[in-house]
C-alpha cells in the first residue's frame, strides 16, 4: 500500500511539474513571439523571392496565415473563405468561370491561380495593388465576394482565444490587421511550384521526364512562328507586364486602364504564369475560353484586332500535330507533388 | 544766511595744518600708488555682452558668464474649424438641396480628405504641418491637423486628397492603428482593389423627374494621385501661434460649389476609373470651395 501510494504520489508530482513546465513554456513564447524563420525550398532553376522587411517568414506567421486561408470567418456571413475559390488541386485558382461569393453574388473576373505567387510584382489582372498584403484586402471587402469589413473580420477573430494565442505568437500583437494581411501573404509565399516534369528536364537533369510530343511542343513555344515565350518567359513564363492580347474588339472590361486611367491601357491584362496551366482552367481574364485547344486557336487566329492589341498577336498556323504537341509542352508545366503538397492543406 | 559749507570750502590754519596735508598728500600717495599697482592687473569679469553677469569694465573673461535659461516656444495644436454650407444654412445629411441648376438633392454621404498642411511664414517660406491628414466629415467642426512651432503666417495651403507618397506608398489602412485617418472608415475611404484613399466620397439621390423628390441615387467616389488638388488660402489678419494656446484655421467650406457644371440628372456616377470627367470636375471644384471665415 505504502509503495503503491509512493508511486502514486510520485506521478501526481511530475504530472504537475509537466504542467508547470508546459505552462510556463507558454508563458515564455507569449512574452516573446517565436520567430524560428520559415525557410522556403527554393527549387532548382528559380531565384529567391523578395520578403518584406517587416513580414519575414517564420514558421507561426505561415500557419496563422494558412489557419486563417482556410477561416470562412472572413466573409460576412461564415460562409466561405479563400480556399472556397482558391483550389490546390487547380494551382489554387477556381474552375468556375467566375467565382461565387457570399449569397452565390457571381464575380466578374476569373480567379487568379496563386502558383509562385510570391514571384508577383502587382495583383489582380489589372495590377491594382502593389504587394502581396495589401492583396488580401480586397476579396474581404468586394461586395461580390465576401461583402465584410477588415476591422470586422478581426473582432471576430479577437472572440476567438485560440486566435488570440496564435497571432500572439506570429506578430507579438493581438489580432489586427496589420497581423492579419501579413500572416495570409506569408503563408501565400509557400505556394513555390517548380517540380514539374519540365522543371526535372531542364534543371534536375531527367531527360526522360518530357515526352517526345512535349519536347517538339517545347520548340514551338520558344520558337518565332507561335513566339509564346516572349510573353510568357522566364522560370515562371510571365513577363509581369499587361498585354492586350486580342480576345475583344472592345472591351467591356477595360482592364489595367481601370488603374491606370490610360486608353492605351484598355484591353490589357496582366500576363498570368503558366505554371500548373492544365488544371487552371477555364482560361483569360474573364474565363471566357475553356480549354487549352480553344487557347491555341485564339492565338492562331491572330486576334480581333484592338487597337492596343500587342504586334505579337497575329495569325499562324500549327498542323493539327503541332497544336497537340504545343499543349503536351504546356501540360509538362503540371507540379504534382505541389498540387498534392500536405503542408498547403488545413 | 550762512552759506553751508561746500566740500571744497576747507579753512586751513597754523602749522597744524601744515601737518595735516602732508598727512593727507602721504596717504593720497599711498593711494594713488595702490590704485596704478591695480590698473596694471587686467580687471576679470565676465565679457560676454549677451550675459546676465556682463561686466562692462572687464578686460579678461573669468570664465563665468550667467545667460538667461534659454525656453524654446514649445510646439502646439492646430486644428481647422470648418463650418460646412450648403448654400446659406449649414450642410447636413436629411436636408433636400435644391441646387442652382433647379435640381433637387440629397446627400446621404459627403466626406473628403485634406493632407499635406503648410503654413506660410511672413516671408513667404512654408512649414510642413508632418502628417497632417484630415478626414472632413459632416456635422463635426474642429479637425487636428498637428503640431506647429509658434509664429506668425500669412497663409495656410492644403491639398483636397491625400499626398502621393501616402496615397500610393505602398501602406494601406492596415498598417494604421485604429481611429487614424487613414486607417479603415466606414463607409470605407480606401479601395481595395487599386490600393488607393477615395479623396472624395460622395452619395445620395437626385430629382431625375421633376417631382421634388430625389428619386435615382447617385455615386461619386473620386481619388488617384492625379485627381489631388492644391488649395492656398492668405488670411487677412496674420494668424499669431502663440506658447500654450492651441490655435486655429477658421474656413468656411461651400459645399454646393461641388456640384458647379456638374448635371446629376444625367451623369450621376464615378468611381473615377470609369467616368474620369465627373471625377475631374469634382475636384476641381472641390479645390475652389474653401475661404477664409
Amino acid at each position: 500500500m505504502i509503495n503503491k501510494f509512493s508511486v502514486f504520489s510520485d506521478g501526481l508530482k511530475f504530472s504537475i511539474l509537466a504542467i508547470g513546465l508546459i505552462a510556463c513554456s507558454r508563458d515564455a513564447e507569449l512574452q516573446s513571439p517565436n520567430l524560428s524563420p520559415y525557410s522556403i525550398d527554393i527549387p532548382a532553376g528559380f531565384p529567391s523571392p523578395d520578403i518584406p522587411a517587416d513580414n519575414a517568414m517564420t514558421q507561426n506567421r505561415v500557419s496563422l496565415g494558412k489557419r486563417l486561408f482556410f477561416e470562412k470567418a472572413l466573409s460576412i456571413d461564415s460562409s466561405i473563405s479563400c480556399a472556397s475559390c482558391h483550389f490546390q488541386i487547380h494551382g489554387f485558382s477556381d474552375p468556375k468561370r467566375f467565382s461565387l461569393g457570399v449569397g452565390d453574388s457571381i464575380g466578374v473576373r476569373n480567379a487568379m491561380a496563386l502558383s509562385n505567387v510570391a514571384y508577383q510584382e502587382d495583383f489582380f489582372w489589372d495590377g491594382g495593388v502593389p504587394s502581396l498584403e495589401l492583396q488580401v484586402l480586397a476579396p474581404i471587402e468586394n461586395p461580390l465576394e465576401m461583402n465584410f469589413s477588415v476591422p470586422q473580420v478581426v473582432e471576430r477573430l479577437k472572440k476567438d482565444p485560440s486566435y488570440i494565442y496564435d497571432f500572439k505568437k506570429a506578430y507579438n500583437r493581438e489580432p489586427d490587421a496589420y497581423a492579419l494581411v501579413r500572416a495570409i501573404a506569408a503563408f501565400e509565399r509557400t505556394f513555390i511550384s517548380g517540380n514539374s516534369p519540365f522543371d526535372q528536364y531542364t534543371y534536375q537533369g531527367k531527360t526522360s521526364a518530357l515526352s517526345a510530343s512535349a519536347l517538339r511542343g517545347k520548340d514551338i513555344f520558344f520558337g518565332e512562328k507561335a513566339e509564346c515565350f516572349h510573353c510568357h518567359t522566364g522560370f515562371n513564363f510571365t513577363d509581369n507586364r499587361f498585354q492586350n492580347n486580342g480576345l475583344y474588339s472592345e472591351y467591356q472590361d477595360i482592364g489595367r486602364a481601370r488603374v491606370t486611367i490610360k486608353s492605351s491601357d484598355i484591353g490589357r491584362f496582366k500576363t498570368p504564369s503558366l505554371r500548373n496551366i492544365e488544371v487552371t482552367a477555364p482560361y483569360m481574364h474573364d474565363g471566357s475560353i475553356a480549354s487549352l485547344e480553344a487557347v491555341v486557336q485564339h492565338y492562331m487566329s491572330g486576334g480581333k484586332g484592338h487597337p492596343n492589341q500587342s504586334p505579337l498577336i497575329k495569325p499562324f498556323t500549327l498542323t493539327l500535330q503541332e497544336q497537340q504537341d504545343l499543349i503536351a509542352f504546356l501540360k509538362s508545366l503540371t507540379d504534382e507533388s505541389f498540387l498534392n503538397r500536405q503542408s498547403l492543406q488545413p | 544766511m550762512p552759506g553751508k559749507p561746500g566740500p571744497f570750502n576747507l579753512t586751513f590754519n597754523t602749522t597744524h595744518t601744515v601737518n595735516n596735508i602732508v598727512r593727507i598728500s602721504i596717504a593720497f600717495l599711498c593711494f594713488i600708488s595702490l590704485f596704478l599697482n591695480t590698473a596694471c592687473q587686467k580687471e576679470k569679469g565676465c565679457t560676454d555682452p549677451k550675459a546676465l553677469n556682463y561686466n562692462p569694465s572687464a578686460k579678461e573673461s573669468d570664465g563665468h558668464c550667467q545667460y538667461p535659461a534659454v525656453i524654446s516656444p514649445q510646439p502646439v495644436q492646430l486644428n481647422f474649424h470648418l463650418h460646412q454650407h450648403f448654400g446659406t444654412p449649414e450642410f447636413d445629411t436629411a436636408t433636400h438641396y435644391l441646387l442652382p441648376s433647379g435640381v433637387k438633392i440629397q446627400l446621404s454621404q459627403l466626406r473628403f480628405y485634406l493632407s499635406n498642411v503648410r503654413l506660410i511664414n511672413l516671408d513667404g517660406t512654408e512649414i510642413l504641418i508632418p502628417e497632417s491628414w484630415i478626414l472632413v466629415k459632416p456635422g463635426i467642426e474642429t479637425f487636428p491637423i498637428g503640431t506647429v512651432t509658434p509664429g506668425k503666417f500669412k497663409g495656410v495651403k492644403f491639398l483636397v486628397g491625400i499626398d502621393s507618397a501616402s496615397n500610393s506608398g505602398g501602406t494601406s489602412p492596415a498598417d494604421r492603428p485604429a481611429g487614424h485617418p487613414l486607417g479603415f472608415q466606414s463607409p470605407s475611404m480606401f479601395w481595395s482593389w487599386a490600393s488607393g484613399y477615395i479623396f472624395v466620397r460622395m452619395e445620395g439621390s437626385v430629382d431625375t423627374t421633376g417631382t421634388g423628390t430625389p428619386n435615382l441615387p447617385f455615386v461619386c467616389h473620386v481619388g488617384s494621385n492625379a485627381l489631388k488638388r492644391e488649395v492656398q488660402i492668405n488670411f487677412t489678419d496674420t494668424l499669431s501661434v502663440s506658447s500654450g494656446v492651441e490655435s486655429f484655421v477658421h474656413l468656411k467650406v461651400q459645399l454646393d460649389k461641388l456640384f458647379d457644371n456638374v448635371n446629376l440628372k444625367v451623369n450621376r456616377n464615378t468611381h473615377t476609373m470609369d467616368n474620369l470627367p465627373l471625377a475631374t470636375q469634382i475636384v476641381n471644384n472641390a479645390a475652389t470651395m474653401f475661404s477664409e471665415e
